[in-house]
């Protein structure tokens, strides 16, 4: 039965009913919600929002630009997201230090470079264990998946880790959320058996164990488990079924990629994302990579920009029309940005110095430009902001002082994020 | 033991297949290939990378014996259509050359959108006397020159295991030669095993059973890094090799050699008469692969070494073999008579060759008395730990010598370190201790292949005296034993300068876009050919490439090259009417204005076998270059010759034409590959479906020298692989002059402060540096948001440079840099466009009232 199997995959129903039961309410801030997008392997800031029209053309690229409404100027890929520039803020001054797929996006995730000493935690598990579960939904959920890349609760307790949806509802088959169903190859006698072995092993345990009285409560957790299996209200928030056509049209659908001959699915990851933060999940990791695109980028940008501005200008638009943009905060991360010129095989490299980022909703001041990169969008030219500032800012909104630390290994405290500091300019 | 048989059981019965019947071998081919692709399936859906994105990813049937004739299968993709296939060397030939049913379903590769669907069957026809080891080999298809792959050639027959495979296995069960119980039975003579290890489910173990009379020897070598085709790999390749007696007892295991660095050989004399167990296993247990491997074992020679490792060209040599477990066993070699020295490949009955060395200057063994005169190879072995061998020669004053050490070069043990003393001053000259790859001669392998030879010194020592000197050699570990063999040639520098072609792509798989001499009948192709100065080499100057063993189909054109230039575009142009074909050439490197000898050799390296990081554990290194004529392209790439210069600081637009077949309205992509150093060009432009015209953009930078170039562009259709252009149909422009030359102005400004709401003036101060024809129309790039400005006119009269700059409310507070101008010049139909200025604008509040 997978509800007793899912703890390796992070967060199991069961630690979400332990940690509803166990954790106070805390005050959150103006972001209720942060709907994450990251855009793994280095995105291109010079094809998306930060083109260079006036560079030359081995900086310049292979794109003209779409004219914003808020008058400023996009990549001419991303025509819906220029339409709506006027809710969200683009960063375009962003910097980070290692220009490694790896540290860099668990720089990212967790605000630190690794180390080999301390593992620190990821953003959503920190949430997690600052505001715990809300209306019995994971506090901390990712669709599908998380790269290993991005670390995991680190120093924190495993029960804050991530919810993963494990399958994908922009794939091809049934979109069935691994932990909410029981799978197709137990039959529900079978289901029953297993319940009945787990009961009779613990109840030895509990014999045998000095904390019985730990591993007695968890028979409640179990039991609310399975109840959630069956809870329409939990299968309804992982569906897309009930979503009208008109929404999914405003999302886009039925964007390939023809590189890897699939579906694009950022889309449907994207309406999955805004269906959870209306049931109540609190963090939502949703990942469109592919972006390492070191040969081609004209070509994977006509690929795979299509989706992802559909994508993003529907999850915007809809939060917007629904009246959840200003609770929740949507930011779309890319672990750095690519080299200013384009290389021999037409491709741009990894580039850490300089690259674009966005936030919008949650506080987040609307319809403005941060910062500016240099000519060829080599350097920050004007207000460089960190990865630290940026994770400290979202922070923020969301009512968590970032400065506050967390007790590792029980008695060590480390800051949420060292060293990082408001945007002001960022938040309204 | 899991070979490539077919799925039914089989009772197990020991073989030895000689020459195969078409049917057997294709149904044996179509057996390997099921499983091979079955192979690749479970590896893309692992998260392991499979091969990737060649023409030929696999030839399951890896070798043959010599003197026979053997049905090879070629699994790759875009490979339709094959016409016919050309080594590297002489020695097989392939006839019956076709395309067989393709495969089904298609196998997705990693790392594209691509898949392996073909697959051509050949015979290969391996003559008697066709050398042992690896063959390289391409694939010429009706479009396409495939990317390389390698067959191998034994001396011995090829041994066909009657084991089940891994895959037929039941839950639980062993495969059929897992154990020494359960070991094939081999012939007494010695054969090529040609198997596989699979280890998907646990680890294999390959046992193989041989009678040995007491004092016989059991011989075993192994291929297996050197024989694999997979690109992307790791560990599990690394086979190692135990002797067993009957009743299971250890006698003798090795992992890696000297010799053949991770694969292993072993050679043993049996204790005793009776049966024994040779085992071949993974060194270290790595699930997800087959470990393609030839296992040699029979009862041949198996040295490790010779004493000396070289001799004088055209004299006989009696030399040593040493590392045989018979002892040390006198052999006699005539040498071949050469000009340079060389390697020279020892054969006696083992199935590979010792490397040794010929050169045209005499042999000084260890021990020697006296003064050594130079020219010289001096050979020994350090054969004890902590030992130095000191040899007494002769060096003349300012003559620039290369001193070359052979020794792990060559395949020994020893880690040899050098220095040369003045015997009089006591003063250290020279000394060595591990080389760069050119030094070793490896001018076109990638810096991250790292190989044994690299531990060997090589180095260039000019006399500060005239008379004697000390050569001291050791092992720089200290270590020494009865194989621990040296060679060290001393000569003069040569004037030296090799060509070669990069061939390597990200994650180092070759990239057929820019190797492959693949010209369509009646078109042209362009690809960079580099240039490396030999080691010590003093010789500079203007150099003539000239071709060797092209056809009269194809002609080519090769700029001359500049003094210091190391890297040139050649045009290769196949005539109208010139036969499809392909073989291979190589290209000298000849001096245009001395009168001097310039040695020049050709080299090309493909890695094979790269893991993580893509530092390949094997790369194949030629010497030569193939071509081919392929059938006609149906477009053809014209640049219009520019009539401007390119401006340094500017940028030209040159007009390109796509003249189509009718019928083709394929998107064909442009590219310059080529463009003088200081000059860039646009990234890749397209002609859309249809399109025919275009402009391409070149820029020059600010510190470019004026001069002249040719300059062609490249067209390559876009139906292949884009990551290396397999697949693809790709042709050339013809050369065309790329001039470049000073700008029309350098601006320079002062930093200019205007508040919100006004409009003031942006200045630069004009210094011409030739004349305007006409007026140039200059825009002020830069500008922020809010900020505009119009045009303005320039004339060769102008002093100065005035912008009204207009500064809205909305615009940002704050200081902008980088503000510059671009000038336009049109000159008759074309356009030149000049950067200058870095001015800097400050925003400041408005005035309130």
């Amino acid at each position: 039965m997978r509800i007793g199997v899912c703890s390796a995959l992070g967060f199991s129903l069961a630690d979400l009913l332990r940690a509803e039961a166990a954790i106070p309410a805390l005050k959150e801030g103006t972001a209720k919600s942060v709907i994450h997008l990251n855009l793994s392997g280095g995105f291109p800031a010079q094809e998306s929002f930060d083109p260079k029209p006036e560079a030359p053309a081995e900086y310049r690229g292979s794109f003209n630009v779409a004219k914003t409404n808020t008058g400023e100027i996009f990549s001419e890929n991303f025509p819906r997201t220029a339409a709506i520039a006027d809710k969200l803020t683009v960063v375009r001054s962003c910097n980070c230090r290692i220009p490694d797929h790896g540290q860099a996006t668990y720089h990212l995730h967790t605000g630190y470079l690794p180390t080999t000493v301390i593992d620190y935690p990821q953003m959503g598990a920190v949430v997690s264990q600052h505001f715990g579960p809300r209306k019995k939904l994971p506090p901390y959920v990712a669709i599908p998946n998380l790269s290993g890349f991005t670390g995991g609760t680190g120093y924190l307790s495993s029960k804050f880790g991530v919810f993963k949806t494990g399958a994908d509802p922009g794939g091809n088959g049934e979109f069935k959320v691994k932990d909410f169903s029981i799978p197709d190859h137990v039959s529900t006698q079978q289901f029953e058996r297993r319940k009945s072995a787990r009961k009779l092993i613990e109840n030895r345990l509990r014999k045998l164990d000095a904390e019985a009285d730990t591993l007695a409560t968890m028979d409640d957790f179990y039991q609310q488990a399975y109840t959630l299996l069956s809870s329409p209200k939990a299968q309804a928030a992982f569906s897309l079924a009930d979503e009208p056509e008109h929404i999914r049209e405003l999302y886009g659908r039925g964007y390939k990629l023809k590189y890897r001959n699939s579906n694009a699915a950022v889309n449907e990851r994207l309406l999955l994302a805004r269906r959870l933060v209306e049931s109540g999940v609190r963090f939502i990791s949703v990942d469109y990579g592919g972006w390492d695109c070191h040969v081609d980028v004209r070509g994977t940008c006509l690929d795979k920009t299509p989706a992802l501005d559909h994508a993003i200008s529907g999850l915007i638009t809809d939060l917007d029309q629904r009246g959840l943009l200003d609770s929740t905060l949507v930011m779309i991360t890319s672990e750095f940005g690519r080299t200013p010129k384009i290389n021999k095989d037409n491709g741009r490299d990894h580039w850490a110095r300089s690259y674009s980022m966005i936030l919008a909703g949650g506080g987040i001041t609307r319809g403005q430009i941060y910062g500016a990169s240099d000519a060829t969008a080599a350097e920050p030219a004007r207000d460089p902001v960190s990865v630290e500032d940026f994770l400290f800012t979202v922070y923020h909104q969301l009512g968590i002082d970032a400065n506050k630390e967390l007790l590792a290994f029980g008695t060590r405290p480390i800051e949420i994020i060292k060293g990082g500091k408001l945007v002001k300019g960022l938040v309204s | 033991m899991k070979c490539a048989l077919g799925p039914q059981k089989s009772v197990p019965r020991p073989d030895v297949c000689v020459e195969r019947t078409l049917g057997n071998s294709l149904r044996s081919c179509f057996w390997s290939a099921f499983f091979f692709l079955l192979h690749l399936l479970l590896l893309t859906v692992t998260d392991l990378p499979a091969p990737q994105n060649r023409h030929i990813e696999s030839v399951p049937t890896r070798a043959g014996q010599q003197g026979t004739m053997v049905e090879v299968l070629i699994l790759g993709n875009y490979i339709e259509d094959p016409r016919e296939i050309i080594f590297y060397r002489p020695g097989i030939k392939a006839v019956d050359v076709k395309q067989i049913e393709d495969v089904q379903p298609r196998i997705n590769l990693a790392h594209s959108n691509d898949a392996i669907v073909h697959q051509v069957v050949a015979k290969f026809v391996i003559a008697p006397d066709c050398p042992i080891g690896e063959h390289q080999f391409k694939l010429r298809t009706r479009t396409q020159l495939s990317t390389l792959s390698t067959f191998w050639v034994t001396p011995y027959p090829i041994f066909k295991s009657q084991a089940e495979p891994i895959h037929l296995l039941g839950q639980g069960e062993s495969g059929r030669n897992d154990t020494a119980e359960s070991a094939e039975p081999l012939p007494r003579e010695s054969v090529s095993v040609l198997s596989q290890i699979q280890t998907r489910r646990k680890k294999d173990i390959d046992c193989y059973r041989i009678s040995r009379k007491k004092g016989e020897r059991i011989s075993v070598e192994v291929d297996s890094v050197r024989l694999t085709e997979i690109h992307y790999a790791e560990s599990e390749f690394d086979l190692a090799v135990r002797i067993l007696d009957a009743s299971g007892k250890e006698l003798a295991s090795v992992d890696d050699s000297a010799l053949h660095v991770q694969d292993p050989i072993l050679s043993i004399l049996a204790p005793t008469d009776g049966d024994y167990i040779v085992e071949i296993s993974q060194s270290l247990y790595k699930e997800s692969r087959f470990v393609h491997y030839l296992a040699h074992i029979g009862d041949f020679e198996r040295p490790l070494a010779t004493f000396p490792a070289g001799g004088e060209a055209g004299k006989p040599l009696a030399m040593t073999l040493l590392g045989d477990p018979t002892g040390p066993i006198s052999r006699k070699v005539d040498l071949p008579k050469v000009t340079r020295s060389e390697y020279f490949r020892y054969r006696n009955d083992a199935p590979s060759h010792l490397p040794m060395r010929v050169s045209p200057f005499p042999n000084v063994l260890e021990g020697a008395a006296g003064e050594i005169n130079l020219p010289i190879a001096l050979n020994g072995v350090i054969t004890k730990n902590a030992e130095t061998d000191r040899f007494r020669i002769l060096g003349k004053r300012n003559t620039a010598y290369r001193v070359n050490v052979f020794a792990r070069s060559i395949g020994t043990p020893l880690d040899p370190q050098i220095e040369i003393v003045h015997v009089e001053s006591g003063e250290v000259e020279a000394a060595g201790d591990d080389a760069t790859h050119a030094e070793r001669d490896l001018w076109a392998t990638a810096k991250s292949f790292q190989l044994p030879t690299l531990l060997d010194p090589a180095i260039i020592w000019t006399p500060k005296h005239d008379g004697p000197y000390e050569l001291r050699i050791k092992d720089m570990r200290g270590l020494g034993g009865a194989n621990f063999v040296y060679r060290i040639e001393i000569e003069p520098v040569e004037n030296a300068v090799h060509t070669w072609m990069y061939a390597r792509v990200i994650d180092s798989a070759e990239c057929s876009k820019i190797t492959a001499i693949a010209i369509p009948q009646d078109n042209r192709w362009t690809l960079n050919v580099r240039l490396a100065d030999g080691h010590g080499s003093p010789w500079k100057g203007k150099i003539r490439l000239v071709p060797y063993g092209l056809p009269v189909g194809i002609h080519m054109n090769a700029p001359i090259v500049r003094e210091g230039q190391k890297e040139v575009p050649v045009e290769f142009t196949a005539l109208p009417g010139a036969k499809p074909q392909a073989g291979m050439f190589t290209i000298a490197a000849q001096p245009v204005d001395d009168n001097v000898e310039l040695l020049s050799r050709c080299q090309q390296a493909m890695p094979f076998l790269s893991h993580s990081g893509a530092r390949a554990w094997h790369t194949v290194i030629v010497d030569k270059y193939a071509y081919a004529i392929t059938d006609p392209a149906p477009f053809r790439l014209e640049v219009k010759q520019p009539k401007i210069p390119l401006s340094k600081n500017g940028e030209l637009f040159v007009k390109v034409r796509l003249y189509r077949a009718a019928g083709f309205d394929e998107p064909v992509e442009v590219n310059a590959y080529w463009v003088p150093s200081g000059v860039t060009a646009q990234p890749a432009a397209r002609f859309e479906k249809g399109e025919t015209e275009l402009d391409f953009s070149f820029q020059a930078n600010s510190s470019v020298k004026p001069d002249t170039w040719p300059v062609a562009l490249q067209a390559t259709t876009l139906r292949g692989l884009y990551f290396n252009g397999v697949g693809d149909v790709r042709v050339s422009s013809r050369f065309f002059d790329l001039e470049i030359a000073e700008p029309y102005v350098e601006l320079r400004s002062q930093p200019v402060a205007i508040r919100r709401n006004q409009t003031g003036e942006f200045t630069f101060q004009v210094s011409h540096k030739k004349p305007i024809n006409g007026t140039a129309t200059v825009a002020l790039l830069g500008l922020p948001k809010g900020v505009t400005a119009g045009y303005a006119e320039l004339k060769s009269t102008d002093q100065k440079l005035t912008f009204r700059v207009r500064v809205s409310d909305e615009a940002l507070l704050g200081q902008y840099k980088q503000l510059s101008c671009e000038l336009k010049v049109r000159e008759g139909d074309q356009e030149i466009r000049q950067r200058s200025g870095n001015g800097t604008l400050r925003i400041d509040p408005a005035v309130t009232p």
